[in-house]
C-alpha cells in the first residue's frame, strides 16, 4: 500500500502517515435495541467499490478527515474534513 | 547533550559552541556544508480555537501574511514573536526571551472562541542550516522539503526520522535553513538521528547564535 | 596474463595505472581500477566462478550484467555478491560458494551423475520413504540446500541509507532512449530523475562500434562515442538527477518508484514514469549450454569494451537472427577472433555486415543446429549439425550466444501495462495504454535508430505533459506498426531433444524437465513455474522466462501467445532486507529526568518508545522505603491532556461512564473510559483546575490512542472544546510515603497539612520556587503527591526533593517497585489486568458508572452487560506457598482452565506471593481456594491460592488518606 491521500491541510501524503478510522456510520440513538448496536459495532459494509471512511493524519496535522476511496484500485477521490455536512457522529 | 536545561535561578547552561569547532569552522559549515544547533531557551504560547487566526490577524505586522502553513513575525508586548500558523485554529507563538509577559497578555486574548495555553518547555527547537541541509532532510523525511518546493516561511507537519515534527523553512546567511520543533521527550533522539545521517554530509554541531533565523525566532 | 587483455581504447571504465590486489579462494589475484571481480578474474584466467545450485556444475560468466546466478560469490563475509557488477577493492577476501572442498574439486558434483533421482519436483517424489529416515534426509538436504553462507560472527560493512525524492518524471534505464527522453523532458522544464544500473550512462551504446543514426547530437558517431556525449549532456542538465548503479526494483501505487542503489534505498514520488529498460539476449538451448566459456554476446562485449578483457581466444557465434551477425561484427571490431558464425536460418543478411565478417575470415555456417558443447571446466568445442545433416565439431573456447534480444517488460507489467504478443518478432511488448507510464526504446521491440529516437523524443514531451499531442502519438504508433508489419513473421527456433539443455541456471531446470512437468499435467506456465521453480531464483526470470515459455509452448503444442508469461512482481532484482529497512532510526523517548536516573544507576527498561527506570538496584528496599518513610518516582511518561473550553465538562461526561462536570474546582476524580461496546479503553485521573479547565491523565502507552479518540468525537460535533497534548510540557513525579508531607513542607509555603491539602485535592502553587500542579492521589497505597511541573524545571525540583528527603532516607523507586506496591492495593493496570474483552463490571469498577443521564459512550452496552449478569471478574489472590506464578498462568479446576493470572509479584511487605486474576464470578469470593498451574503447558505443576477480594495492604485505605 503506497497510495497518496491529499490531507486538506498538509497536501498529498503517503498513506503510511495516516491511520484508518473505519467507514462512516451513524451512531444508534440511546435506547436502540441490541441488534442495532451490534451492527454499529461489528458489521461493516466492506464495499468493493467507493468507500467513505475516516482517516487520522497521525504523523502530520493530527486531524480527522473523511476520504472517498475505491477499495478495488485504491484510487482516492474526494478528501475533506467532512465529506457532506450531513455526516452524523452525534454526541 | 543537555537539551533544554533551564535553571530557575537563571543560570542558563546552554552550549554556546562545541569542542573542536571555532567560529570559522561554524561559518564554513553554514555556507558550505551543514550545521545543527539547538535554539533556546524560548517561550511558547499556543492559541487554540476557531477565533485563533482572527486574534493573530489583529496583532500581526502584515495581517495578509497570516495564513495557515506560514511562519510570520508578530509584535507582542514590545517583543517580536515568531508565529507558526499550523491551522486557523492552532497557532504557536514563539519568543526568544524568557519572561512571563504572555500570561498577562494572554488574559486579554481569551474569549469564548479562543484559548491560550502556556506551552514553554514542551518543545525543543533545532536549526539545520547549510547547502547540505536539504540532503540530510531528504534522508529522514518522506515529504518534499527541498528548497524548490518548500519556500521560505513555509511550515509543514511531517514525520522526521519517524517522529512527528513541525518543520519551517527559515534560511540563514543565504544558505537553506530549517527550524525543526519536536516534542521535548523526542528531542535527544532527533538530534542523534540528524547527527548520524549528517555524518555523511559533513554536519557539525554549532552554537545557536550563528544560525539564528533571519527574521529572528 | 597479457593475452587476456585488449589494448586501449578497449576498457572505457578501466584505470590501468591503478593496480588492485585481492584474493579468490585463498589465491592472490590482481586487477585494475574499474575492473569488476568477474572481469579481473576472467583476465587472470579464472574460468569457474561458482557451482550450480542442484547439480553443482561448474559455472562462469554468462551475462555480465548481474542478471544471472553464475557469478555469485562471497566477498568479505557477505554472501551472494554478484561478481560481474561489483568493483574490486584492495584486500577483498573473495570466496566461492556452494562447493566443497574446493571450487574445482566439488564432491557434490556427483549429484550431476544422479540427476535421474533429482527430477523436476523431486522433493514431492523422492526422499520421502521410509518415513523413519526423514530426519536423515532433512539433515542432508538442509546442508546442501541454499546458496551462500551466513557468518554470524561477522558484521558486513553495510551502512544502509534511505532517500526520499520527488520529481516530475522518472526515467528507468539510462541507455540511448532513456537519455533522450530525459533530456527532452528536462528541456521543457520537468524535473527528472534517471535511474540506470551501469556505472556510466549509455546502456548498450557503450558496447557498440557501429555508427548511430537518429538524433543530430549523436548521429554519425560510433556508439561508444555517442554514449559519452549523451552522458555529458545529462550531467550538464541541472534538472536531471542521475542515480547511477541503481536498479528500479518496483513501481507502486501513487507514482512510487523504488530504487536499490548499492546500500541506499531510494523512494521516488513522481507523476510520470518513462520506462526504457531495453532488451536482453537470452541463452540458447543445446546440450551442456552452461559450461564456462559460453556467454551472451552482450557479456563478451561488455567485458571487452568496459573492462578491456578478452573473454576467449577463438569465438564461435550462434544465432537465429540478423542481430547475431551485427554482434559478430562488433566482436571483430573490438579485436576478438571469431572463427565461425552458426545461424539456424538458411536465409540470412547480406551486404556490408557480411562482407566485414568475410574479410575477418569468419566462416558462415547457415541452416545449422547447435547440438551441444564439449569440455570440462571450460568449453573446448561446439557440436553442430549442418544443413546437409552432417555433424561437425568446431574448436572453440568461447561460444557467443547472440539470439534476438527479448524486450525487458517486467516493470511495465508491474506498472499495469498490458502486454501484446508481436508476431513479427515473436516477443511480448507493452501496449502504450496508460497516461502516467510511457515505454520507449528497445523494450518496445524496436531496433531501428530513427524510430527509437522519435519515440524517445515523443516520450519526453508526453512526460512533460506538453498537451495536445494525440496526433503525434498516433503518427508514431502508425510508423511503429508499419515497421513491424514489414517484417516477416519470426519463427521461433524449434526446441530439439537433448540432455542437460539448461533453461533455468539458478535452479538447474532443464528443457527436458519442463517437458516432463507438462506431461505430468502442469500445463499452465504459472503452475509449471511453481512445480519446477523456474524463474524463482536469483535471476527472477531474466535468463529463463522466455525459454521456459518457449519450451512449454512446444511441449503442449500451442503457440507462445497462448502460453503467456508469468506474473511479474517486485522486487525485480533481489535486494538485501537491510537495504529496504534503511538506517536504524527507532524513536526513543526520554523524560526530562533521564540524566538523573542514569547517574543514580537505574536499570533501564522500555515501555513502548519510552526509557524508564525499572529499578535502582534493589526493588525490595525501594518498596520498603515507600511504606516506611518516603520514595520518589518519575511518572513523566503518563499521558497528559489539557481539556478546556465552554463545553469541556460536558464533553468529559460524554466520554466516560462517570460524570466530571460536577467535579468541584480543585478536586480530582479517577477516570476509566469505555467504548460503545462497554470495553475499557483506558484509565487515569481528571483534575478540575478551573471552571472550564481540566487536566486529564492517561496510561503511559495510551496517550496517542486517547488523543485520537477524543479528537474523533470532536471532529464532527460543534462543541467548543480544545484538547491539547501537554505530555511533553509537564514532567511529573510522585512523592509517596508516610514522610512525604514532611519533605514537601520543607519546600513550600503553601498549606500542605492534612486539612489544607486533602486526599483528591488539586492545587497549583510553587514548590522549591517552581510552579507546580499538585495532585494528591494514591496508586502505591501510601500518602502521595503527584507533582506536575514544566519540563525544563523538572531536574531542579527533583534535586530539591531528593535533598529535602535525605534526612528521611528518601529512596528513588522504579517501575518494578511501583508494580509491587500497586498490586498490594489490588489496583488494576489497564492493558495488563484487562484486555479487549474487559468491561468495568467484570473489572470491579461498576462503582464509577453513573447511568442517570440521557446518553454517554457505552451507556446502552453497560446496561445490557449489567442485565446479563457477571460472568468472569477480576479478583485478588495470595499463594499458599512462596512460589510466584507466571503472569498469564492458568487457574484450573479438575485439569481445565477456568481463569488466568494477569499480575503476580512477590511482596516483601507481606512476605507473600500475591496477584490479580480473572475468575468465574462464583469463585471470586473471599477465602475461596483456587488452583494455579505454575508451569507451562498441560503438564505443569499446580499450587494452591486463596482469593482475597479486599486489598492486601491497608484494606481500608487509611494510610493513603492520612
Amino acid at each position: 500500500m503506497s497510495f497518496l491521500i491529499s490531507c486538506p491541510r498538509c497536501g498529498p501524503r503517503d498513506v503510511a502517515e495516516f491511520q484508518y478510522g473505519g467507514e462512516l456510520q451513524s451512531r444508534p440513538a440511546p435506547g436502540s435495541d441490541i441488534g442495532e448496536w451490534s451492527r454499529y459495532l461489528y458489521d461493516r459494509d466492506n464495499v468493493a467499490g467507493i468507500e467513505k471512511a475516516w482517516w487520522f493524519h497521525r504523523s502530520g496535522c493530527r486531524r480527522w478527515l473523511q476520504v472517498e476511496r475505491d477499495t478495488r484500485t485504491n484510487e482516492v477521490g474526494k478528501v475533506a474534513w467532512t465529506l457532506d455536512q450531513g455526516t452524523v457522529v452525534d454526541g | 547533550m543537555i537539551l533544554g536545561a533551564r535553571w530557575l535561578s537563571d543560570e542558563l547552561h546552554w552550549p554556546a559552541s562545541y569542542e573542536g569547532t571555532d567560529e570559522s569552522a561554524e561559518m564554513a559549515a553554514i555556507t558550505g556544508g551543514a550545521a545543527l544547533a539547538e535554539v533556546g531557551p524560548f517561550d511558547e504560547l499556543l492559541l487554540r480555537g476557531p477565533g485563533a487566526l482572527d486574534v493573530l490577524g489583529s496583532l500581526a505586522t502584515d495581517p495578509r501574511a497570516a495564513m495557515p502553513g506560514r511562519v510570520v513575525a508578530v509584535a507582542l508586548g514590545g517583543e517580536r514573536w515568531a508565529t507558526w500558523i499550523l491551522e486557523r485554529d492552532e497557532i504557536l507563538l514563539l519568543s526568544p526571551s524568557g519572561g512571563s509577559i504572555l500570561t498577562t497578555r494572554g488574559e486579554d486574548l481569551v474569549a469564548d472562541q479562543t484559548s491560550v495555553l502556556e506551552m514553554s518547555g514542551a518543545r525543543t527547537a533545532l536549526r539545520l542550516v547549510g547547502p547540505h541541509a536539504p540532503r540530510i532532510l531528504v534522508e529522514v523525511c518522506p515529504d518534499d522539503t527541498t528548497p524548490a518546493t518548500m519556500q521560505q516561511g513555509t511550515v509543514i507537519q511531517a514525520p522526521l526520522a519517524g517522529v512527528r515534527a513541525l518543520i519551517a523553512r527559515e534560511d540563514c546567511l543565504g544558505s537553506p535553513g530549517y527550524t525543526i520543533l519536536i516534542a521535548r521527550d523526542e528531542a535527544a533522539y532527533t538530534w542523534e538521528s540528524l547527527r548520524a545521517i549528517g555524518t555523511f554530509h559533513g554536519l557539525i554541531p554549532v552554537g545557536p547564535t550563528a544560525v539564528a533565523a533571519e527574521d529572528g525566532a | 596474463m597479457a593475452e587476456r587483455r585488449l589494448p586501449e581504447p578497449a576498457g572505457s571504465e578501466l584505470r590501468r595505472d591503478e593496480r588492485i590486489e585481492f584474493s579468490f579462494d585463498g589465491r592472490r589475484q590482481v586487477g585494475f581500477g574499474g575492473d569488476t571481480l568477474a572481469s579481473a578474474l576472467t583476465a587472470q584466467g579464472v574460468d569457474v566462478l561458482s557451482r550450480s545450485f542442484k547439480y553443482h556444475r561448474p559455472r562462469g560468466v554468462l551475462c555480465a550484467t548481474g542478471g544471472c546466478p553464475n557469478c555469485l560469490v562471497e566477498v568479505n563475509s557477505e554472501p551472494n555478491v554478484r561478481a560481474c557488477v561489483t568493483p574490486i577493492t584492495p584486500g577483498a577476501v573473495v570466496r566461492s560458494q556452494n562447493a566443497w572442498p574446493t571450487l574445482n574439486r566439488d564432491v557434490l558434483s556427483l549429484t550431476d551423475r544422479f540427476d535421474r533421482f533429482l527430477p523436476i519436483g523431486f522433493y514431492y517424489k523422492t526422499f520421502i520413504r521410509p518415513r523413519r529416515l526423514w530426519p536423515l534426509y532433512e539433515a542432508v538436504l538442509r546442508r546442501i540446500a541454499g546458496l551462500g553462507r551466513v557468518d554470524l560472527k561477522s558484521r558486513p560493512d553495510l551502512h544502509p541509507r534511505k532517500r526520499h525524492l520527488h520529481a516530475d518524471v522518472v526515467v528507468v534505464g539510462g541507455g540511448r532512449a532513456g537519455c533522450l527522453a530525459a533530456l527532452e523532458a528536462a528541456s521543457l522544464g520537468s524535473s527528472v530523475i534517471i535511474v540506470d544500473d551501469g556505472m556510466n550512462l549509455g546502456g548498450e551504446l557503450r558496447t557498440r562500434r557501429r555508427i548511430v543514426e537518429g538524433d543530430p547530437r549523436i548521429a554519425g558517431r560510433p556508439g561508444t562515442e555517442a554514449a559519452v556525449i549523451l552522458a555529458g549532456l545529462v550531467s550538464a542538465e541541472p534538472r536531471i538527477e542521475h542515480l547511477g548503479g541503481g536498479t528500479a526494483i518496483g513501481i507502486y501505487d501513487g507514482g512510487l518508484v523504488a530504487v536499490a542503489q548499492g546500500a541506499t534505498f531510494v523512494r521516488i514520488r513522481t507523476t510520470k514514469v518513462v520506462l526504457a529498460t531495453g532488451a536482453a539476449e537470452r541463452p540458447a538451448l543445446f546440450e551442456a549450454n552452461d559450461r564456462p566459456g559460453i556467454m551472451l554476446a552482450s557479456a563478451v562485449l561488455r567485458l571487452a569494451h568496459l573492462h578491456g578483457v578478452r573473454a576467449g581466444q577463438r569465438a564461435v557465434v550462434v544465432t537465429d537472427d540478423d542481430h547475431g551477425w551485427r554482434q559478430a561484427a562488433e566482436l571483430v571490431a573490438v579485436g576478438l577472433q571469431v572463427a565461425a558464425i552458426v545461424d539456424s536460418r538458411t536465409e540470412g543478411p547480406e551486404g556490408l555486415i557480411v562482407e566485414a565478417l568475410r574479410a575477418a575470415d569468419v566462416e558462415e555456417i547457415r541452416g545449422a543446429r547447435v547440438l551441444g558443447s564439449q569440455g570440462r571446466h571450460r568449453v573446448t568445442g561446439l557440436r553442430v549439425r549442418t544443413s546437409i545433416g552432417t555433424e561437425r565439431t568446431l574448436a572453440t573456447d568461447l561460444v557467443v550466444m547472440a539470439f534476438r534480444p527479448e524486450p525487458v517488460v517486467t516493470l511495465a507489467a508491474q506498472a499495469g501495462l498490458t502486454l501484446a504478443f508481436e508476431r513479427s518478432i515473436a516477443e511480448w511488448i507493452p501496449r502504450q495504454g496508460q497516461a502516467d507510464v510511457i515505454v520507449v526504446g528497445r523494450m518496445t521491440g524496436l531496433v531501428d535508430d530513427s524510430l527509437i529516437t522519435a519515440g524517445a523524443s515523443l516520450a519526453g514531451r508526453l512526460a512533460n505533459g506538453t498537451a495536445g499531442h494525440d496526433s503525434d502519438v498516433d503518427i508514431h504508433q502508425t510508423e511503429v506498426a508499419a515497421a513491424f508489419a514489414a517484417l516477416p513473421d519470426r519463427q521461433p527456433t524449434a526446441i530439439q531433444r537433448g540432455h542437460k539443455q539448461f533453461v533455468c541456471f539458478c535452479e538447474d531446470v532443464t528443457a527436458g524437465e519442463l517437458a516432463q512437468g507438462v506431461r505430468e499435467g502442469f500445463e499452465s506456465l504459472e503452475t509449471l513455474k511453481r512445480y519446477s521453480t523456474v524463474t524463482m531464483g536469483p535471476c527472477q526470470g531474466k535468463q529463463c522466462q522466455g525459454n521456459a515459455a518457449q519450451v512449454t509452448a512446444a511441449a503442449r503444442g500451442v503457440s507462445r501467445q497462448t502460453t503467456g508469461l508469468t506474473t511479474s512482481r517486485p522486487p525485480v532484482q533481489p535486494v538485501p532486507l537491510a537495504v529496504i529497512a534503511g538506517p536504524h532510526l527507532n524513536p526513543i523517548r526520554r523524560t526530562a529526568l533521564h540524566d538523573r536516573h542514569e547517574s543514580a544507576g537505574a536499570t533501564w527498561m522500555d515501555m513502548g518508545d519510552w526509557k524508564r527506570p525499572l529499578d535502582y538496584g534493589d526493588t525490595n528496599a525501594e518498596v520498603r522505603a515507600v511504606h516506611d518513610s518516603v520514595g520518589l518516582i518519575d511518572v513523566s511518561t503518563l499521558g497528559k491532556l489539557d481539556v478546556r473550553g465552554r463545553d469541556a465538562g460536558e464533553f468529559l461526561d460524554w466520554l466516560h461512564p462517570s460524570r466530571f462536570s460536577d467535579l468541584r474546582v480543585g478536586r480530582i476524580r479517577y477516570r476509566a473510559m469505555t467504548d460503545d461496546a462497554g470495553i475499557i479503553l483506558d484509565d487515569g485521573t481528571v483534575a478540575r483546575l478551573g471552571d472550564d479547565r481540566y487536566l486529564v491523565t492517561t496510561g503511559t502507552g495510551s496517550l496517542d490512542a486517547v488523543d485520537q479518540w477524543l479528537r474523533w468525537w470532536l471532529a464532527a460535533s460543534d462543541r467548543r472544546v480544545d484538547v491539547t497534548n501537554v505530555t511533553a510540557r509537564f514532567a511529573a513525579m510522585n512523592l509517596a510515603g508516610p514522610r512525604a508531607r514532611d519533605v514537601l513542607a520543607q519546600l513550600t509555603t503553601a498549606d500542605v497539612s492534612a486539612e489544607g491539602l486533602r486526599y483528591l485535592d488539586a492545587r497549583e502553587f510553587a514548590v522549591a520556587g517552581v510552579p507546580v500542579v499538585i495532585l494528591r492521589i494514591g496508586f502505591v497505597g501510601e500518602l502521595a503527591y503527584e507533582l506536575h511541573t514544566p519540563a525544563d524545571r523538572a531536574a531542579h525540583l527533583w534535586d530539591a526533593l531528593v535533598r529535602a528527603g535525605a534526612e528521611y532516607g528518601i529512596r528513588l523507586f522504579g517501575v518494578e517497585a511501583q508494580r509491587v506496591l500497586r498490586l498490594e492495593k489490588q489496583h488494576a493496570i489497564i492493558g495488563q489486568d484487562t484486555d479487549a474483552l474487559s468491561d468495568p463490571l467484570g473489572a470491579a469498577m461498576s462503582w464509577l458508572i453513573k447511568s442517570d443521564r440521557p446518553d454517554f459512550i457505552g451507556k446502552d452496552a453497560l446496561a445490557e452487560l449489567k442485565a446479563r449478569g457477571l460472568r468472569d471478574v477480576l479478583a485478588g489472590f495470595e499463594m499458599v506457598g512462596t512460589a510466584v506464578p507466571a503472569e498469564g498462568a492458568a487457574i484450573v479446576r479438575e485439569g481445565r482452565p477456568i481463569g488466568r493470572v494477569t499480575s503476580s509479584k512477590w511482596s516483601p511487605t507481606l512476605g507473600k506471593a500475591i496477584g490479580l486474576a480473572w475468575l468465574p464470578a462464583a469463585d471470586a469470593v473471599d477465602e475461596r481456594h483456587i488452583t494455579v498451574r505454575m508451569g507451562k503447558g498441560r503438564e505443569g505443576a499446580t499450587a494452591q491460592a486463596i482469593v482475597r477480594t479486599t486489598p492486601f495492604y491497608d484494606p481500608d485505605g487509611v494510610r493513603v488518606r492520612s
